[in-house]
């Protein structure tokens, strides 16, 4: 069997930071492993060593500094990587939704995996829409916001069930086939930690960079549908106000105040 | 026929093997040779069991006889029992000195017989004078030995005395004291049932120098027994006390009187840097091998360990992690991996993890996660058992299989990416600098005496901030030459090396070594005892070669005040204060002094908490703590504080506590607050308390 995982090398932003134009300065970026990510590979991992057999490749779109991070995911188990890069890629200044899952599917369609996990969302641009856009492109079944997983129903039958969190405190049972994508969600397992000897251990496995022309696709097919027109700091605005007095007293005052601002009626 | 066969009269001896005849005392002499031969393989055994063991990074046994020497007088002062428990030290005194004495007094009179008459043809010299003196001394030493062995009756049953008793106390300990017991007692009823018994046929009257097997012959005549009764008895006593002592001769090695051999073969391969100075692991270990998985992984060092344990409790009364209620026990972490060696050894244990999540491991995650790191445990321990190297091994384990704890993994990853652990940028790291009325120099771009390692929480935490500001004013007021790293510095890694990430220790340690390297200095003075200890007892293991111009900056600042650099006159403050010993600085390194001088040199009056020095109480801080929430009945920083407020002779006087150690700032702020003695003590910083006289001295 084989499992590929998504992954990507997300931005975190420094506390206090600056804008240049359309992009926060590189100075106050850090990169890191996507934090949903880090469960789909945990949960890869899981059925890698609940099974005989199972080969778990993990597959970014990314510079070469995102090495770096793909390693956290060798280093936590995964078998091999797929990097995905090439100056036309570079010259995109977002890659929507669509190109990223175009590109991961020209992957899938050379590694042939019976199930591919990606992380429900990334945490820097929060799309949450590859996973499914990925199934869509390759023509898989797919699950999306999945915190639960039968580990060996997916071995034994070939069959993902899965539980899904709804809107509204919903839980959802659904048995998927395979091959399937799966949007996974945190807090489905606990991701384990990745030692600096097993990180530096996964500096032999295998990378593999694949360009456009690898994958067979066209530098046309990457051109981005999204622009970032501006980018600005949001405002912070807060006001409080203390009520004095016992109990009975502030409540009067608070249900004035709701009066006020319309809150409730009169 | 030998003399020794006839109690004679007018000669003053005692007939050996009186009424028990030839064939007896034959069977005596085979029965000797099987006990013997039962204590020899159980010591092979033993020994060949450490043999197994994997290597032991240190090296434990050059120099030998000094070692050997060094570990006997350990044992013949018991200064290790004496130690914070005086009772014990008495009790084994006396059980070791009289047992010794006995052993030595029973080998002479096997000279005597089986060599210098048997062998030799020689006249006994067990006779007479000699006699006399031996009996008189053997006496003695006999009831000292059953005093002591009282002693430890009395506080076992009697007092319930409570870290004696504990989850792996069972039948041995019961069975040991015992023995020790019906054997000093039964040697004197042996004693006087002879002596009674012999009366009926000579004078016996030299024998009170025997004055306890007279005393017992008293009272039996006074009980009513006739010597013609106690003669007849002699036999059935006689061979129970021979036969007793001979069974606990075979049993030496298989259970709690093997201590006799393993503590001291422990203190004989004691290693005493052991703890401050943790052992590397091989460059080319895989994550799968680094930690133990199997019972093998130990070192034969740690086996040893293991066995030396006498189960004592001294270091678990000395934990502070089991004081607040965390899931740790240090003896009964050694002792569940005895346990599980000798389980698996009989086949009535199953193979599982040495330790892991999830609890079926012989040791929790959970368990080695409370661990402090303080060394309480190993300070308090009797026999040198290496708790601390073990326990961080396991650490090490749990770390490599991906198990480590989430809060701590948050740390170390900030360490990972920033270099810090709060996951601020390293550009911030000097910002501490920003509120000071003077630039403080770099020490990367001139040469400098002092390079000041100004640590973590010093750079980055506002409280400790202000220590460091304090310390600069120091330096400068004292026309210190100083300069620090500014962003070069990096986590000096001595607690992520003790959590058990080892492999990022190695590359925060080739950094800061490389940073260090780039300056021009000739001292290293560090903020936080953690620095200071790995600084100078560990970087040593990755080419650092300046580990003694390593200090702690107490020590610096000692010598500013005894210089008179600071002006100080010793009467610039008045409170009353109590100073804390951090682990690093104290029990690990030794120093406790400098602080204190730097204390009494502002004029302030210092009380002492009764855990001070060697002894003192670990803030809660160390080995990761200071990164975890834990689930505590009482935080060791509140009662560290309700030590400082009712403990001291001042009591609810005490103004402040003292600190001289990043961590032990912020978990006692916290332990302040969260404790309710806000409005009863300051937490104050040496250095504060230093700047504070300064600014006095000038008003």
């Amino acid at each position: 069997m084989k499992v590929l995982v998504t992954v990507k090398e997300v931005a975190t932003v420094e506390d206090d930071f600056e804008i240049s134009g359309t992009e926060i300065e590189e100075t106050y970026l850090d990169y890191d492993l996507n934090e949903w990510d880090d469960y789909a590979v945990e949960e890869a991992v899981q059925l890698a060593e609940a099974g005989d057999d199972v080969e778990v490749v993990a597959v970014t779109i990314g510079p070469e500094r995102s090495e770096e991070t793909i390693r956290m995911a060798l280093a936590k188990g995964a078998d091999r990587a797929v990097r995905v890069w090439d100056d036309a890629i570079e010259d995109v200044e977002l890659l929507d939704v669509e190109t990223k899952a175009e590109l991961l599917g020209a992957v899938v369609e050379e590694e042939d995996p019976d199930i591919v996990l990606s992380g429900v969302q990334a945490n820097d641009d929060s799309f949450g829409a590859t996973g499914v856009a990925l199934a869509e492109t390759v023509g898989f079944e797919w699950a999306a916001v999945v915190n639960a997983l039968d580990t060996e129903k997916v071995l034994d039958e070939g069959v993902a069930s899965v539980r899904r969190e709804l809107e509204g405190g919903i839980e959802e049972l659904t048995d998927v086939e395979l091959p399937a994508v799966l949007a996974i969600q945190t807090g489905i397992n606990e991701p384990r930690y990745a030692s600096l000897r097993g990180i530096r251990q996964a500096q032999s496995k295998e990378i593999d960079v694949q360009s456009l022309d690898d994958l067979g696709v066209g530098a046309d097919d990457v051109a981005s549908s999204l622009d970032v027109t501006a980018m600005y700091e949001p405002e912070t605005e807060s006001d409080a106000q203390y009520l004095e007095g016992d109990a009975g007293e502030q409540a009067a005052k608070l249900a004035d105040v709701l009066r006020e601002k319309g809150v409730v009626g009169e | 026929m030998p003399s020794y066969m006839l109690a004679q009269a007018g000669v003053e001896t005692r007939p050996t093997f009186w009424r028990i005849g030839h064939v007896g005392e034959a069977l005596f002499y085979y029965l000797a040779a099987v006990a013997v031969a039962i204590f020899l393989y159980g010591v092979y055994q033993r020994f060949a069991t450490y043999a197994r063991g994997a290597d032991d990074p240190r090296e434990r046994l050059t120099d030998l006889p000094a070692r050997v020497l060094t570990a006997a007088k350990l044992v013949a002062s018991n200064e290790k029992q004496f130690d914070r428990d005086l009772y014990a030290g008495l009790m084994h005194t006396f059980i070791l000195w009289g047992f010794l004495s006995l052993l030595i007094a029973t080998t002479i009179l096997g000279i005597d017989m089986d060599l210098w008459t048997l062998v030799l043809g020689q006249p006994s010299f067990f006779v007479g004078d000699f006699y006399l003196a031996y009996s008189f001394v053997a006496d003695a030493m006999g009831l000292l030995f059953v005093v002591g062995v009282g002693m430890a009756i009395y506080r076992r049953y009697w007092v319930q005395y409570g870290r004696l008793w504990g989850k792996h106390t069972s039948t041995e300990d019961d069975l040991f004291v015992w023995t020790l017991f019906l054997l000093g007692v039964g040697g004197y009823l042996t004693e006087g049932v002879r002596i009674l018994g012999t009366s009926a046929t000579r004078d016996v009257s030299f024998e009170t120098v025997s004055f306890v097997g007279w005393f017992v012959k008293d009272v039996l005549q006074a009980a009513g027994v006739t010597p013609q009764a106690a003669a007849a008895a002699y036999p059935v006593v006689w061979w129970s006390h021979a036969l007793l002592a001979l069974a606990f001769v075979a049993s030496v090695p298989y259970a709690k009187p093997f201590h006799m051999l393993s503590s001291y073969a422990n203190l004989v391969t004691r290693d005493e840097d052991a703890g401050k100075r943790l052992p590397r692991v091989p460059e080319d270990a895989s994550p799968e091998e680094i930690g133990p998985s199997d019972i093998e992984d130990f070192t034969w060092k740690q086996l040893l360990d293991h066995d030396a344990c006498t189960k004592c409790g001294r270091c678990s009364s000395a934990c502070p992690a089991k004081a607040a209620g965390r899931p740790l026990d240090p003896r009964d972490v050694i002792l569940d991996l005895k346990a599980y060696r000798e389980g698996l050894e009989a086949g009535d244990r199953e193979e599982v993890d040495i330790v892991a999540d999830g609890g079926t491991s012989v040791v929790d995650a959970e368990t080695m996660e409370s661990c402090m790191s303080c060394m309480a445990c190993m300070d308090a321990c009797p026999v040198d058992i290496e708790h601390v190297t073990q326990f961080t091994e396991m650490n090490r384990r749990l770390t490599e299989s991906g198990q480590m704890n989430k809060n701590v993994e948050e740390a170390v990853m900030n360490v990972f990416q920033k270099g810090n652990t709060f996951g601020d940028p390293d550009r911030k790291r000097p910002d501490w600098t920003d509120d000071l009325d003077f630039e403080v120099p770099d020490a990367r771009e001139q040469s400098v005496e002092y390079l000041w390692y100004v640590g973590d929480y010093p750079s980055y935490d506002e409280r400790n901030q202000h220590v460091a500001r304090s310390l600069a004013r120091v330096f400068e007021e004292a026309g210190v030459s100083y300069g620090i790293l500014y962003e070069d510095e990096q986590n000096d890694g001595n607690d992520i090396r003790r959590v058990g990430e080892e492999g990022l220790y190695e590359m925060v340690a080739e950094e800061n070594i490389e940073a260090f390297q780039s300056c021009d200095y000739e001292n290293i003075v560090c903020t936080d005892p953690h620095s200071y200890n790995t600084f100078s007892n560990e970087y040593e293991q990755f080419g650092f070669e300046d580990g003694d111009s390593v200090y702690h900056y107490t020590q610096v600042v000692e010598n500013l005040v005894n210089d008179g650099a600071l002006g100080l006159t010793g009467t610039e403050l008045n409170d009353t204060v109590t100073y804390h010993d951090p682990c690093h600085l104290g029990r690990y390194n030794g120093e406790f002094e400098a602080p204190r001088e730097v204390v009494r040199a502002t004029g302030v009056t210092l009380d002492e908490m009764p855990r001070n020095r060697s002894e003192s109480f670990c803030c809660g801080g160390g080995g990761g703590g200071l990164w975890m929430d834990f689930d505590e009945e009482t935080k060791p920083s509140e009662e560290r504080i309700r030590e400082a407020l009712e403990d001291t002779d001042a009591g609810p006087d005490v103004d402040r506590f003292v600190v001289a150690c990043p961590m032990c700032m912020t978990m006692y702020e916290d332990g302040r607050k969260t404790g309710g003695y806000e409005d009863d003590i300051e937490i104050t910083d040496v250095t504060e308390l230093l700047v504070e006289a300064i600014d006095a001295k000038e008003k």
